[in-house]
């Protein structure tokens, strides 16, 4: 294959993957700005969710949030998402704080209320749908009332956006119990993402969908809702109160809703003071107060002294930060080593839903001690392996640090993701709830970690670039690497080895043609006056003269063929400068001196300054002008030559022409200058014409291809004409169709014309 | 094949412009705004003022903070975030009088305008940094005159909420006993509870204080939290009535409980001014050409706000909560 077809090839691959690239980018480009989702949670697969704050985890068909973090959320979907419907069902797990949904959201971030969207949830302590725009802080529109709102049950959130307008509608799933409401808002978010948000409560959602929505959409779900809402507080604290209610505990079932109907039975303990009620000491009831730290796989309580651990508790759902109040008799943990103690089968009541507590960091050896049991903390490890615990839903972290061993245990079914992320060696950011048992240490272990979700994990580094198996695959790759560089270099180095052969054997043809054969007639000359010499009389002498004579011519053309030969190989097309000039120019050094005069014609320009034509073109053309203007001066003995060069829109034409011996085109051999001619006419796809006729002169046309310019069709014309020549290059290559059509042109050619170059001898 | 050449270039040289643009150019017109948190309304004042005076400025707010007052790290990644965007400035409510300390002040060593506002750090004011602080003692003296009035010069009352590491609630409280002992001799204040300020102490507090001292008369509450912790426990315990609580800081249910007559009085900080002031010192801060005056402090008085007053254009202009001003 030529260079010129294996670039086209190249070329057309590139094309051929920058055009599927394209194809990929706009499907993708397409296919993100139709809104369409539908949850996998029941098969436990929520990869596409990106959680932001929060402790998320999938649970029985549904995502649950356990925290009574204030904001938090999870997004999927495109920004690109313009007018929707979304639906899903949605549970509030805490007696206090709302959950719902978050449609059109950008910019995300951590914080109550960081994000710029829309949000349509249910509020528990007023018992309301509510809708408001969050843009880094909240505005609300009056709530609907939605009587009878309680926890753990579920309800139907179905929410519609077009244009700047939102109706939604909420309904208890297995009743009538609805509430409508039809939002507005005048400079308002287009389009963005779905999310799923609680503040200060844990929620679960299920059922979740997506698809396009159209004003009928809009309208229909609007219904009878009653009047149309717009963000209008908190602006001031006095409309805002005006119109919105908060508990006043004044309620009796409302109390006991919150805490329970029970007084403590015995005054709170400290709970770091618990272990000392156990040791040598009757069982006695105590009672403790803290934030929930953590709910499954145990309830694990911790105040500012110290934490607790709740197995088997008498409790309603709790959520991660609710403050509680926990009576029971301590007993010491279970099978382990040390001073802890828990709280088994204690009643809890709740106190209030908070912001769930920071953990401590320590080191692992800190929580080796002991010291930190039942506590949140903070700790990093390195992962040395993950597996899933025998008989239990828990994934078990293999961890290590230091000269600490540990293990951290998650619930099972986490997305692929998270799998993915779990890599052997990575180095791990954990929190969780430090225990000390022996049920999750097994005895191999000082300590274990407890972990509240997936969230609790940031892989802080993944495994170090430097095993075996990558430094292998580095290696490899290297090694490729220097056989490709060293194949390129002996490639370049071949070419250019086959330039200097070519040049060489240029050289070698010119020498031939000229001195050598110019050096044997001189040979021959001198030969013929000594042989004259011998017989020496004034005939003789006469026509030794004669022979000196001719030496001496011979001699003389010698030296200007010499001179010319290297004029050839010194002389380049002078760039920037017209095609025509510099060939009149060219011509003018070379017959200096002489009696041949050069005659420039057709300056004709149809496309407008002749410098648009391309270096590559001017420069084939100049050297196939040169090349016959040299030859016309070396063997035509013409006393004029004519140039011209005519420019058209698609071709330019050059034409050297002299009215000198001529010659007989059936008697002439192919000599060097034509072939080099033909060449250089074939790498611009011109075509090259050689008329003459003994005694009526020589002319040499040459009729190459224009590109048209860059300018008058844009980046894309010139790239398609580019593609379309190359094709054409490759298909006029060695063997190709019209390389044979064009070389049987110019035989035709030669059967009237020959080269005008020195034939061979 | 010129032309294309050009053309190449100008894209490579345009990418990266547009590259080093988006990493040297920063957001030098945005002023990141971190209250100690965003739950609470009495820093959606706060939020107001700033947009108030952002009003018809080139300049523009990110406002963020913490979901809770705890979150000390949340508060330090968001000041590290304005210094990696190279923000125009930042108006910061510490969480932690010593915790923001390096952040604040690696903020200030690279040219960024800081203004710290209602309680102060452990960095003395500069050239690039400004403290915009609620006046405490007269916090304290407000409180103490109130609870006097209410109690005639006689009883007692109790101090809940004061914790070392927010340095505002000890200046609140040492205010209030001074006050107290130089101007109510007959009130006797309790001693003080350390290091409980959450609600559900506050809550625990109050229900052995009511046990321990029944004859209670008022409760000074200094922050938000161990009001709502107080009061819980008054109604519980149904003393509302019958113990008058005064508190400090507004928020929008404790408004609420205030128009209902179950708070007596609470004692207001003016952070609708403070973000509005602290805003004017970062734009005229990045004013070309001015000469700046070296660091200030200046202490914004607070407002008791009763039922009788709560109405009024003063009081309402402080609980201002619109953070979308039209005019």
């Amino acid at each position: 294959m030529s260079d010129s077809s294996r670039r086209s090839w190249w070329i057309a691959a590139l094309a051929a993957l920058a055009l599927l690239a394209g194809t990929v980018a706009a499907w993708r480009w397409f296919a993100t700005a139709r809104p369409f989702y539908r949850d996998d949670f029941a098969q436990n697969r929520a990869d596409e969710w990106h959680a932001v704050g929060g402790a998320w985890r999938l649970a029985a068909g549904a995502m649950h949030n356990d925290s009574d973090e204030r904001g938090a959320k999870m997004l999927t979907g495109s920004y690109r998402w313009r007018d929707y419907r979304l639906q899903a069902d949605v549970q509030l797990l805490g007696e206090g704080g709302d959950a719902g949904v978050v449609l059109r959201s950008k910019d995300e971030e951590p914080g109550v209320d960081a994000y710029d969207g829309y949000y349509v949830g249910v509020r528990m302590y007023d018992s309301t749908l509510l809708i408001g725009r969050s843009d880094h802080g909240w505005l609300e529109a009056t709530p609907v009332r939605l009587p009878g709102l309680r926890s753990h049950v579920w309800y139907h959130l179905d929410v519609v956006a077009v244009g700047c307008s939102i109706a939604a509608r909420v309904s208890e799933l297995g009743s009538t119990n609805e509430a409508r409401l039809f939002f507005q808002e005048p400079n308002c978010v287009r389009s963005g993402r779905i999310g799923l948000r609680s503040l200060a409560t844990g929620a679960a959602w299920r059922n979740v969908q997506v698809k396009p929505a159209k004003e009928a959409d809009l309208v229909a779900l609007a219904g009878p809702a009653p009047t149309v809402l717009h963000p209008d507080f908190p602006k001031s604290e006095a409309a805002f109160n005006a119109s919105h209610s908060f508990p006043t505990f004044d309620d009796l079932a409302l109390q006991r809703r919150f805490f329970g109907d029970q007084e403590p039975q015995t005054e709170i303990t400290p709970i770091a003071s618990v272990p000392e009620r156990v040791r040598g000491r009757e069982a006695q009831l105590v009672t403790v107060r803290g934030t929930v730290s953590l709910t499954s796989p145990m309830l694990f309580v911790q105040d500012d002294t110290g934490g607790i651990a709740l197995p088997d508790p008498i409790a309603p759902a709790l959520n991660l930060g609710d403050e509680v109040e926990a009576t029971g008799t301590p007993s010491a943990l279970r099978d382990a080593i040390g001073a802890g103690a828990m709280l088994p089968h204690a009643r809890v009541r709740l106190l209030w839903d908070h912001t769930p507590a920071a953990p401590l960091s320590i080191t692992a050896g800190q929580a080796a001690t002991g010291n930190y049991d039942a506590r949140l903390i903070e700790l990093q490890g390195e992962l040395t392996g993950v597996h899933q615990e025998t008989g239990s839903k828990m994934l078990v972290l293999e961890l290590a640090s230091g000269a600490q061993a540990f293990r951290a245990f998650i619930p099972a079914g986490q997305s692929a993701a998270f799998y993915r992320r779990m890599l052997p060696r990575s180095l791990l950011n954990l929190r969780g709830v430090c225990t000390l048992e022996r049920r999750y240490t097994e005895g191999v272990t000082s300590f274990a970690l407890l972990l509240r979700s997936s969230e609790d994990i940031d892989r802080l580094a993944g495994p170090p670039w430097w095993t075996p198996s990558r430094l292998a695959e580095i290696g490899s790759a290297i090694l490729l690497l220097c056989l490709l560089v060293q194949y390129l270099y002996s490639r370049a180095k071949q070419w250019r080895w086959r330039a200097i052969v070519q040049e060489r054997e240029r050289l070698a043809h010119e020498l031939h043609d000229t001195l050598a054969q110019s050096f044997a007639g001189v040979a021959f000359q001198l030969q013929g006056i000594r042989n004259g010499l011998e017989h020496a009389d004034s005939a003789g002498i006469a026509r030794v003269n004669q022979q000196i004579e001719l030496a001496c011519d011979v001699v003389r053309q010698t030296h200007e063929e010499a001179s010319l030969s290297i004029a050839m190989l010194r002389e380049e097309w002078p760039a920037g400068k017209e095609l025509g000039s510099a060939l009149e120019d060219c011509a003018a050094s070379i017959v200096a001196g002489g009696n041949v005069r050069v005659v420039r014609k057709g300056r004709g320009d149809g496309r407008g300054a002749p410098a648009h034509i391309p270096v590559r073109v001017a420069d084939a053309l100049f050297h196939i002008g040169r090349e016959a203007i040299v030859n016309s001066v070396r063997h035509a003995n013409p006393t004029q030559i004519v140039l011209s060069v005519e420019y058209e829109m698609k071709h330019v034409t050059l034409a050297v022409a002299d009215e000198g011996r001529g010659f007989n085109p059936k008697q002439q051999t192919r000599g060097f200058g034509l072939r080099g001619m033909e060449k250089r006419a074939r790498s611009i796809g011109a075509t090259l014409t050689i008329t003459s006729e003994a005694g009526k002169g020589t002319r040499v046309e040459a009729n190459a291809p224009l590109e048209e310019h860059m300018s008058t069709r844009g980046f894309w014309g010139t790239l398609r004409s580019r593609l379309r020549q190359r094709m054409a290059w490759s298909r006029n290559g060695r063997g190709g169709r019209a390389q044979r059509a064009q070389e049987a042109a110019v035989r035709r050619n030669r059967s009237r014309a020959v080269d005008t170059l020195r034939p061979s001898r | 094949m010129r032309s294309i050449g050009v053309w190449c270039w100008s894209l490579a040289l345009l990418s990266l412009d547009l590259m080093l643009g988006g990493c040297s150019g920063g957001h030098p017109h945005t002023i990141a705004v971190v209250p100690q948190t965003t739950a609470q309304e009495i820093w959606e004042a706060e939020h107001a003022g700033v947009a108030k005076a952002l009003l018809g400025t080139r300049w523009k707010e990110r406002w963020n903070g913490p979901s809770s007052e705890t979150e000390v790290d949340r508060q330090i990644a968001l000041v590290q975030q304005a210094i990696r965007q190279r923000d125009g400035g930042l108006i910061l409510a510490p969480d932690h009088p010593l915790a923001l300390t390096t952040a604040v002040r690696r903020a200030a060593e690279q040219g960024m305008p800081v203004v710290v506002v209602d309680a102060t750090l452990n960095l003395p004011p500069s050239l690039d940094v400004d403290y915009l602080l609620n006046d405490e003692q007269q916090t304290g003296e407000l409180a103490a005159d109130r609870i006097g009035a209410i109690l005639h010069g006689r009883g007692t009352v109790a101090v809940l909420g004061e914790t070392p590491a927010l340095m505002g609630t000890v200046a609140r409280a040492e205010a209030f006993r001074q006050t107290m002992a130089a101007r109510f001799p007959g009130i006797t204040v309790l001693d003080p509870l350390p290091g409980r300020f959450r609600t559900n102490l506050a809550e625990q507090d109050t229900e052995e204080l009511l046990a321990s001292h029944p004859q209670l008369n008022a409760i000074f509450t200094l922050t938000v939290g161990a009001t709502r912790g107080v009061y819980r426990g008054l109604k519980l315990k149904q003393r509302i009535q019958q113990v008058h609580l005064v508190a400090c800081d507004q928020d929008l249910d404790l408004v609420y409980y205030l128009r209902l007559g179950e708070i007596d009085s609470l004692v207001a900080e003016n952070t609708f001014a403070m973000g509005y002031q602290a805003t004017r010192l970062i734009t005229e801060h990045r004013v070309g050409g001015k000469v700046r005056a070296p660091g200030r402090v200046l202490r914004f008085a607070p407002r008791l706000v009763t039922r009788d007053n709560v109405d009024t254009p003063e009081i309402q202009k402080m609980l201002n909560m619109d953070w979308r001003p039209t005019e």
